[in-house]
């Protein structure tokens, strides 16, 4: 085979095979609360970016991070931080460890009715009331009424959120009322008693308390600036990690698409917070 | 103008006809030699009295009045009484008197606090504001009285088992419904400091201190009415009271020590005020005062504290914490300020290696160069055992806004350290796991990407050996010694506070959930203290490494070296 020969095959092998890495499906793993925007973050991304192809499957966040380490995912999205035994895994299986992306930011609200005497509350009493163990109103400094609870499900990302922050995963007591989260700001704005825990949306009627993570933490208003900056505390990264086995540059290019006004205006749609560009500079 | 200073001028016993000093006290004068006016004298000096005895003045200039007050007033010819041949002492009294020609005053204004148990006892400040603030419109109902919780003589030993603060100031200064500051404890800042009198004498070791000086509210949570009725305060030297910085060794005789500032910690979650049923029941009023030791006993700079009952214009108001404040102080940085961090406010300095420091935590520590980097900035043996520190009393309330300091010189090798401040929350449930607790720009962050790297989880687990093993400060036989010895030096002063406070939760002002019962030593501060000495310090060391291993930062064989 004579040198030109040689140079075409090379081209073609080249071609071939980015090519076959650009088509490749960009398997994306996504913690059950976050699949549909990740859905919606892949349909987006493959309409503007075709041929690309992003595969979304949805799990647990240990089944989603058990995916990255078992190289069934190229990617794997949830709403914490990975943690240390889950990083050793990924280490262990892959060599390296994964690259940590933020791609977002998921908020949820503490809601009262706006006659409520009760501006402030703290994790604790948050837990105590979730839990059952306060049920009335003067056991956290307001009026001497039963306390009514209402919180959305754990399938939802404020739900989820607010259960592992606040109640520290240990779930609800039976007697809070689960309801869709159209319904909760309409169950709360109708009783002067009611307190329930959903995303944030500013609605009449009802009023978000002031939430302070600690006895001596400043409270902090929810509001869509303190939410995506983390200042308000019920809130959290959502986070995405690359496989080192993966293709990064596929890889790489679907988290900065995620990471760009456009990727992120998907996320707001979802009822998600913009992540600031501040930490979208840096994996 | 000279800085005036104090010094001692010897320990007087006061014996008189009708006086008997049940105290021995020492008076402490500012050096008359460096005063810019002359003062007056008083035959006798501030303390506890159990009779009655005249009081009597000198008159330092000729042709000058004395006029005195004995409502806590500054003392005018308008308002004063002109004082003739000697002031009746029969109860507890505060004096103020100052020389007067015309309306001009001639010498200083000079304030004694003479005290009766007795009349501590039946203290009623009756004519004082029934309410203390409100909250969501309610008022917050005054509190002055004593409980009849103690025997008589438990109170007089109680009230003797510790030193006391004597802060006097116009009545108007607390409990003016538009200026007092205990009317209004939310407000901040120079208008709201009002000029005091302070006193330090009696308790164990003799010597004390008179002192003019700014005071405020102190405080977070506690400063809230609803909250805590028993507030914090701020005391603040400067030369528009009278000294530029206090100087005497408040806390370690022999040692002569300068202060711009003191606080006095009323106690707040860790007393008997607090609104948390569960906290009241397990206050023990020393759990910060712990901590900043521990930090000492570690080899760190640390507030220094001193326990203290105080009283407010001669009305008991309870057992106080006595200590400094973190800051350049501290660190001793004689030439240059510091980059002081108290949370998330900057009190000196400026926040851009703080800033810098973050910055750098939130993009990964794996990465051993960024490791490298900011181990410029942060002292992180001393960052370890901080964290063992606050991980081993299972610290439950700081976060990126509250409750620690961080301070560093401001030179080019200068390192962050950190700094225990309001650590009540401690010491709550023996299996208490607070390693996943995490806010940014905060010290828990730091730790969540330190441990990212392994040269950090190696240093920690050395650091942890070095905590927790052979006699360490925080293994099981020096951390209870701390304990036992605080506890010792309180135990006795308690009661006191019990007749002060411990009926307020159920008698005065229910407010968010019980139970409400009355608190006492034996009942409740002793149980929590024998809870701490049986089974939190015994079994904390095994359940924390537990902790500590299941995030990489421990290994078995780390235990080397202890039996």
């Amino acid at each position: 085979m004579n040198a030109a020969a040689r140079g075409i095959l090379t081209i073609l092998a080249l071609g071939f095979s980015a090519t076959t890495a650009w088509t490749q499906a960009i398997t994306a793993h996504a913690s059950d609360t976050l699949l549909s925007l990740n859905q919606k973050w892949a349909d987006a991304y493959q309409s503007k970016h075709a041929p690309a192809r992003v595969e979304v499957t949805g799990g647990s966040a240990p089944a989603v991070l058990a995916a990255l380490a078992d190289r069934k995912a190229n990617i794997a999205v949830i709403p914490r931080a990975i943690r240390f035994k889950e990083t050793q895994a990924c280490e262990t299986a892959l060599g390296k460890r994964p690259t940590e992306f933020k791609v977002g930011v998921v908020g949820a609200a503490v809601f009262v009715h706006s006659n409520n005497p009760v501006t402030v509350l703290m994790y604790e009493e948050l837990e105590n009331v979730f839990k059952g163990k306060f049920r009335n109103w003067k056991q956290l400094g307001g009026k001497d009424a039963p306390i009514t609870v209402y919180g959305v499900g754990t399938n939802t990302a404020a739900g989820e959120l607010f259960g592992e922050e606040v109640l520290n995963g240990k779930g609800v007591t039976n007697d809070v009322q689960i309801v869709a989260p159209e319904a909760l700001l309409k169950a709360i704005a109708e009783n002067p008693n009611a307190i329930g825990f959903g995303a944030f949306i500013p609605t009449n009627g009802v009023r978000a308390l002031e939430i302070k993570r600690t006895y001596s933490s400043t409270p902090v208003r929810p509001s869509p600036d303190d939410i995506a900056n983390r200042i308000y505390p019920i809130s959290r990264f959502l986070f995405s990690y690359l496989s080192p086995a993966a293709d990064q540059a596929a890889g790489k290019a679907y988290l900065d698409w995620i990471r760009s006004d456009e990727g992120q205006q998907v996320a707001v749609e979802a009822g998600f917070y913009v992540l600031p560009k501040k930490w979208r500079a840096t994996p | 103008m000279p800085v005036k200073r104090l010094w001692p001028i010897g320990l007087r016993c006061e014996v008189g006809a009708t006086a008997i000093v049940i105290l021995l006290v020492t008076s402490f004068l500012v050096d008359a030699a460096e005063r810019s006016t002359p003062q007056l004298e008083f035959d006798h000096a501030s303390g506890f009295y159990e009779s009655e005895f005249p009081l009597a003045l000198s008159k330092v200039i000729p042709g000058a009045v004395v006029y005195y007050t004995t409502n806590a007033a500054l003392p005018h010819p308008s308002t004063g009484i002109p004082y003739r041949k000697s002031i009746p002492i029969r109860t507890t009294t505060i004096v103020r008197a100052a020389a007067f020609k015309g309306n001009t005053a001639v010498t200083d204004v000079e304030t004694r606090t003479y005290l009766f148990p007795a009349a501590t006892q039946q203290q009623s400040g009756s004519q004082l504001p029934g309410s203390w603030g409100t909250n969501s419109g309610s008022a917050i109902p005054a509190h002055y009285v004593m409980s009849e919780t103690a025997a008589s003589e438990e109170i007089t030993a109680g009230l003797q088992a510790l030193p006391i603060i004597s802060i006097v100031t116009e009545t108007e200064n607390l409990f003016s419904p538009a200026t007092g500051i205990y009317l209004h404890p939310m407000e901040r800042g120079n208008n709201w400091e009002r000029s005091a009198s302070m006193e330090m004498f009696g308790g164990r070791n003799p010597g004390g201190f008179r002192v003019n000086c700014g005071l405020r509210i102190h405080g977070g949570m506690s400063r809230r009415p609803e909250e805590s009725p028993k507030h914090s305060f701020r005391l603040v030297f400067k030369r528009r009271y009278g000294l530029a910085k206090l100087t005497f060794p408040v806390f370690e005789a022999g040692q002569r020590s300068e202060y711009d500032e003191l606080i006095l910690r009323a106690g707040g979650s860790d007393s008997w005020l607090d609104s948390n049923g569960e906290r009241r029941q397990r206050a023990l009023y020393l759990r910060d005062e712990w901590m900043r030791q521990s930090m000492a006993a570690m080899g760190y700079p640390s507030a220094r504290g001193q326990l203290v009952h105080l009283y407010l214009n001669g009305l008991y108001w309870g057992v106080y914490d006595l200590c400094e404040r973190p800051g350049t102080p501290l660190t001793n940085q004689a030439t240059s300020k510091d980059d002081v961090q108290n949370a998330d406010k900057t009190e000196s300095g400026d926040r851009i290696v703080w800033d810098k420091v973050m910055t750098l935590a939130n993009s990964g520590l794996g990465d051993p160069a960024n490791y490298q980097t900011i181990s410029r900035y942060l002292d992180l043996a001393q960052l370890a055992d901080y964290l063992i520190l606050n991980f081993y009393a299972g610290n439950s309330d700081w976060d990126r806004s509250a409750n620690w300091y961080a301070i560093r010189p401001r030179t080019a090798e200068g390192k962050f350290r950190f700094f225990v401040w309001d650590a009540e929350q401690t010491f709550g449930e023996v299996d208490a796991n607070t390693l996943d607790l995490d806010d940014d720009k905060s010290p828990m962050r730091l730790f969540q990407k330190l441990t990212e790297n392994s040269a950090f989880r190696a240093l920690f687990a050395a650091r942890a050996q070095h905590l927790l093993f052979q006699n360490g400060p925080l293994s099981p036989a020096a951390a209870a010694e701390r304990f036992r010895q605080l506890s010792e030096s309180l135990r006795a002063a308690l009661p006191v506070e019990a007749a002060r406070w411990g009926n307020y939760r159920a008698s005065v002002h229910q407010y968010k959930n019980g139970p409400y019962e009355p608190l006492s030593v034996p009942d409740h501060w002793q149980p929590e203290i024998n809870r701490l000495l049986s089974d939190y310090i015994p079994r904390r060391r095994e359940i924390l490494l537990e902790q500590f291993r299941e995030r990489g930062l421990f290994s078995v064989g780390d235990t080397s070296g202890e039996p």
